[in-house]
């Protein structure tokens, strides 16, 4: 009998006498019962193996057990003499169909009886508490009290018991690792452990309670607890003793102090026979403040530099101040409200914090944010104005300037630019969804400096600061004089337009009504112009105007002028006698102007 | 004898001797075409389409460069045939223009529409559903030609479509949009297809394609350019295409009125007939040959 078991000294503390792990051989625990269902070796089903080995006992090792059967597991216990504390520790896992049970026995010499482990057999719902039933959640250390069994003439004979009805079989109870001790080896157990769920109460304390019990007394109960931050940081940790202010028959209750929110909570209890402890852990809680439950961002791709966001408020017993909208994990804005323009710049992550007043409490006065929203995403394409071509004018100028972007999306009649004091702009002509004309007039009195560009779309305006320049007005491209200045109806000749400045592209020159620009020649500071009046050209002075695309170049006249009617002096001699000589004369003097006159008309 | 010496100034002028010289007047102008095209490439994107694509978007840098050596100002749009899509462009942008950053490669991804898309292949009712999508604002610009590119292996399949509130066929609902178009915006309207040869169809690289009977007749009556997709040429049917879709001149106007009878018009240096005169309008139908010199002379009145 327990050849298999290795001896120790017995010492007055706890102290191991004898164990086997089942893994060298079967401990000399002992099968039997109707089926025999006890088997020894490697534990193919249920556990899958022993505690810490793969051999242990079990009701069937590769199989669920067999129904309607009791089959029982003797376990031999060595001599007790000279042992003041013996105690026998197993571990147990099992997992029984309904209707199925195990449970241990004892033999002092006077018979079997049903004994319960320390601390009894597990009480619950669908437990009697009178035997192990149900599932045991895992490997389980089960302690058997022999104290007192030392003085009998004979060591106690113990059995494990395992009882199925006629339906219904299940894994079974594997046991392993059996151990006796002398010495008290039942660590205090706790129940009942309960700490607060996630919370918004900031004013605590917080409350953990917790049932706790020996099998021979208590020497103390501690709570133990450490607060973390949202990275995880330890932000306050503590231990207080816990007290039974329910009396001895009531729970063991301890108190943490008051957290800011946005904190994660952990809490234990650790309990202490004066040889053992036991410390069970409760499940963590927040202290929080509450998040906008829901936060919706544009579905669609945004072609803007703002979006709107709104969310849904929270539900909270603290008063709500506002809100704080965060892009990309930094805060962007304030909002007193459930929705807000938000300024974009690229695809962006957003949450929102509401902002709460706490009234009571350590953080009493403060303000403090809550949790994040749930987040959203924002697909952003954002417009923006390249630039204008050309980008400076004169006062009195005439331009059509390039304006180009992107995103822009300009559609015809939905855009209008303007450049602000001192510059009209008649007409914005859109090229493409990129690109647009301005026809600008620059008033002659206008300012010289710089001007922003303000480009009304539907989504809303964009502005380039500095897009244009007014220059000093000296330096003005303009026409200064042409020579010859007159055209005479009908007349043909060469224009020479001197200028300032040069033309950007090829001129295009107007001469006004009836007189055309056969041929224009560009040369260093002069602009030659083929002039052709027509025979009917409208008399009078008429504006030079030369466009090269971008500029209207102004500053010289053309003046056409009626076919000259010569002037002749005529003279004649008239007689006293010779009156009707004398009116001879005077006719005479007039078809030799109308001779003269035809004369001038002929082709030259 | 008493003899006086008078002098007299006079000047007369005599109306009905006088005789206007004509001044004659000749002015150059060079054939270049109107400044601005929309182009929609409506792609085929069933399964069989995978070959077609391909080369279809190989053929990307040659069309824009088609189109750049114009001097357009061009917008590039590019839908599947696919109506779940709601004709949305595809891409981003998805209105191309020559000042897009890297509109080849913009282009040619688009035009991979994939071949995930489940028949019919509604072009036609797709081409309408994308020229009237609020998501393809500034697409289709009224100052512009408008033209229309179908890229299919097989035949239109769109069948029936609503326009206010009535059920007609998707062709003739798209023929009515383009002349009201055309009318409206006083700018060509066309329709190009690159699809499977009629009446027969047609074997390539990509396999067997259908004759694309319907986007042909639709493309052969609004002047457009049809040309078969088991060709395996991509880059010249993208050339063809985009001189197609080009719209020019025919207006030119003179600097001044010119005298009743006295215009002359040469056409690449031969004289010219089919134009009209209506103040100083001429007016060409049909116009002159892409980079034609059109020499008017005339006498000013």
């Amino acid at each position: 009998m327990f050849a298999l078991w290795c001896s120790a000294l017995v010492v007055a503390a706890p102290s191991l006498i004898a164990s086997s792990d089942m893994e060298e051989g079967d401990g000399g625990l002992i099968s039997s019962g109707d089926t025999m269902q006890w088997q020894w070796g490697d534990v193919l089903h249920g556990p899958g193996g022993g505690v810490d080995g793969n051999r242990a006992w079990s009701t069937r090792l590769s199989g669920d057990t067999f129904n309607d059967s009791t089959d029982r597991l003797d376990v031999p216990i060595p001599a007790l003499d000279g042992l003041i504390s013996p105690m026998l520790r197993f571990s147990s896992w099992y997992s029984f169909g309904s209707g199925d049970s195990g449970w241990i026995e004892l033999d002092e010499g006077d018979g079997w009886k049903r004994i319960a482990p320390v601390y009894g057999y597990p009480e619950g719902e669908n437990l009697s508490g009178t035997a192990f039933e149900g599932n045991s959640g895992g490997w389980q250390t089960v302690v058997v009290d022999l104290r007192g069994m030392e003085a009998l003439p004979q060591a106690p004979k113990l059995r494990l018991v395992f009882a199925s009805d006629l339906s219904g079989g299940g894994p079974g109870w594997t046991v392993d690792n059996f151990q006796l001790w002398e010495g008290d080896i039942a660590a205090p157990q706790i129940s009942a452990l309960s700490a607060p769920g996630d919370t918004e109460d900031l004013t605590g304390p917080y409350a953990v309670l917790a049932r706790v019990s020996d099998d021979q007394r208590l020497i103390g109960v501690t709570l133990v607890w450490s607060a973390e931050d949202a990275a995880g940081q330890q932000v306050d940790s503590g231990s207080a003793a816990m007290t039974q202010p329910g009396g001895p028959d009531g729970p063991w209750e301890g108190q943490i102090p008051a957290q800011p929110p946005d904190t994660t909570v952990r809490a234990g209890v650790e309990a202490s026979d004066g040889i053992n402890l036991t410390r069970l852990d409760a499940p963590a809680f927040r202290v929080y403040l509450a998040a906008p439950p829901s936060l919706d961002c544009p579905a669609e791709r945004v072609v803007w530099t703002e979006a709107t966001l709104s969310w849904a408020a929270p539900q909270s017993a603290h008063p709500v101040l506002g809100y704080a909208i965060y892009r990309d994990g930094a805060l962007l804005a304030e909002a007193a409200g459930t929705e807000a323009e938000v300024a974009l710049t690229g695809d962006h992550a957003f949450i929102v914090r509401a902002r709460y007043r706490i009234e009571a409490g350590p953080r009493a006065g403060e303000t403090l944010e809550g949790d994040a929203s749930p987040g959203c995403a924002v697909h952003a394409l954002i417009p923006s104005v390249d630039g204008l071509d050309p980008a400076e004018g004169w006062p009195g100028d005439q331009l059509r300037l390039s304006l180009q972007g992107r995103w822009l999306l300009m559609a015809e009649g939905e855009a209008d630019a303007s450049l602000g004091e001192g510059i009209g702009v008649a007409q914005t002509e859109v090229r493409d969804v990129d690109r647009a004309w301005l026809e600008v007039a620059i008033d002659p009195e206008a300012a010289a400096g710089p001007r922003a560009l303000h480009l009304a779309l539907p989504q809303g305006t964009l502005t380039l600061p500095g897009a244009f320049t007014v220059r000093d007005p000296g330096d003005r491209p303009r026409l200064l004089s042409s020579a010859p200045a007159r055209l005479t109806q009908g007349e043909s000749a060469w224009l020479e337009i001197a200028m300032v400045g040069a033309p950007l592209g090829a001129p295009s020159v107007d001469l006004g009504e009836g007189v055309v620009a056969a041929q224009v020649e560009v040369e260093e500071g002069v602009l030659r112009v083929l002039a052709m009046a027509g025979p009917s050209a409208p008399l009078g002075v008429r504006e030079i105007l030369v466009d090269d695309g971008v500029r209207i170049f102004e500053g010289a006249t053309l003046e056409i002028r009626d076919q000259p009617v010569p002037v002749q002096r005529v003279c004649g001699v008239a007689g006293g006698a010779g009156g009707a000589a004398g009116g001879a004369g005077g006719l005479a003097g007039i078809a030799a102007v109308l001779l003269i006159r035809r004369r001038a008309r002929a082709p030259c | 004898m008493l003899w006086l010496l008078a002098c007299t100034e006079i000047g007369v002028r005599d109306r009905d001797s006088e005789v206007q010289a004509p001044v004659a007047v000749e002015e150059r102008f060079t054939q270049a075409p109107l400044p601005a095209l929309d182009v929609l490439f409506v792609v085929d994107g069933t399964g069989s389409m995978a070959e077609e694509q391909t080369g279809l978007s190989a053929a990307a840098d040659h069309f824009l460069t088609t189109l750049s050596g114009l001097a357009l100002d061009w917008q590039v749009g590019v839908v599947s045939m696919d109506l779940s899509g709601g004709g949305a462009l595809r891409g981003e942008p998805w209105i191309l223009t020559p000042v897009s950053e890297s509109p080849v490669s913009l282009l040619a991804a688009s035009l991979q529409v994939g071949t995930e898309e489940l028949p019919p292949a509604a072009g036609f009712a797709v081409a309408l559903t994308a020229l009237s999508n609020p998501a393809n604002r500034g697409f289709r610009r009224s100052t512009a030609a408008l033209h229309l590119i179908f890229v299919s292996d097989g035949d239109d399949q769109s069948g029936m479509v609503a326009v206010d509130g009535v059920e007609v066929e998707a062709e003739a609902a798209l023929r009515t949009w383009m002349a009201g178009e055309e009318a409206a915006t006083g700018h060509a309207v066309r329709a190009s297809a690159v699809v499977g040869d009629v009446p027969e169809g047609c074997s390539g690289a990509g396999g067997r394609a259908a004759p694309g009977s319907a986007f042909a007749a639709l493309a052969l009556s609004v002047g457009g350019a049809v040309r078969s997709i088991c060709s395996p040429d991509y880059g010249a049917i993208a050339e063809d295409v985009g001189a197609v879709g080009v719209e020019w001149q025919r207006v030119f106007v003179l600097q001044a009125m010119p005298e009743p009878g006295s215009v002359r018009v040469e056409v690449d240096g031969a004289r010219a007939a089919g134009w009209i005169l209506s103040g100083q309008e001429l007016i060409f139908d049909p116009a002159p040959p892409a980079g034609a010199v059109i020499v008017v002379r005339y006498n000013l009145t």
